[in-house]
């Protein structure tokens, strides 16, 4: 399982394939950006696979 | 389980591609091998030419234009301290007063919130909003049991609650924030009340 926090605020976790397709449609609908598959693994953080308990 | 603060590989994004891809703004995953995994953030100056709108008594709050506080990781080895002041300034800012000032569970794992008082930003990241304080009722539970839901309103309104208290009482607080004692009149202290 993957995780990224952005600076924004925004937070996305989930499996490698849905972590960088949710961070590639946040950089480029809410910053503007377009990302790369390399970008968004080189900024993830692995985290344990369980239920996620935050919001 | 993750990586202790600052082990880990910590890639960054172009700068130059993406104002958000400064990196992720935390490392440390949630995970059930720690206590007190998470910190929250909350962010507040004083606006002395807002101070006219006696609604908010010129005190505003900043947080990430997408959430509602800045919460970060908190692996072993590092202290609370250090892990906020870094965390301001990736935005830029720099803590007057940083002072933890209340717990909660959310869901399973618990949230331990500092509020950080800064002075009024001259230009604010981009990823950060800020916007006038207006007074909240507190999260009340029952005697012995926390309150079924608390919004990060609720939690700010104990901290400045909280922060009142603290520039009358604590030498430091006071000294460093003379001018919040006025800004502060408006809440009454109730540092200990359950949250």
């Amino acid at each position: 399982m993957k995780e990224v926090t952005c600076m924004c605020g925004w937070r996305t976790r989930g499996t490698e394939e849905e972590v960088v397709e949710a961070v590639v449609a946040h950089g480029r609908e809410a910053h503007g950006v377009e990302t790369t598959r390399e970008e968004v693994l080189a900024i993830a953080t692995n985290v344990p696979a369980m239920p996620d308990a935050r919001a | 389980m993750p990586e202790p603060e600052g082990s880990e590989s910590q890639g960054t994004l172009d700068p130059g591609r993406a104002s958000w891809g400064e990196g992720p703004v935390a490392s440390t995953a949630w995970s059930p091998d720690f206590l007190a995994q998470t910190l929250e953030l909350l962010i507040v100056h004083h606006a002395a030419e807002a101070a006219d709108t006696a609604a908010t008594d010129g005190i505003r709050s900043i947080r990430p234009i997408h959430a509602p506080s800045i919460q970060v990781g908190w692996g072993p080895g590092s202290t609370a301290d250090s892990i906020l002041g870094g965390t301001l300034s990736r935005y830029g800012l720099e803590a007057r007063v940083l002072h933890s000032t209340s717990w909660r569970h959310d869901g399973d794992h618990v949230v331990l919130t500092y509020l950080a008082v800064t002075d009024a930003p001259a230009g604010l990241n981009p990823n950060l909003t800020s916007e006038p304080v207006a007074h909240t009722e507190l999260a009340r539970g029952g005697e012995t049991v926390a309150p079924a839901s608390i919004a990060t309103a609720q939690v700010l309104e104990h901290a400045l609650r909280h922060l009142a208290w603290l520039v009358t009482d604590d030498p430091a607080v006071s000294s460093a924030l003379p001018e919040w004692r006025s800004a502060l009149e408006g809440y009454l202290p109730e540092p200990f009340r359950q949250l």
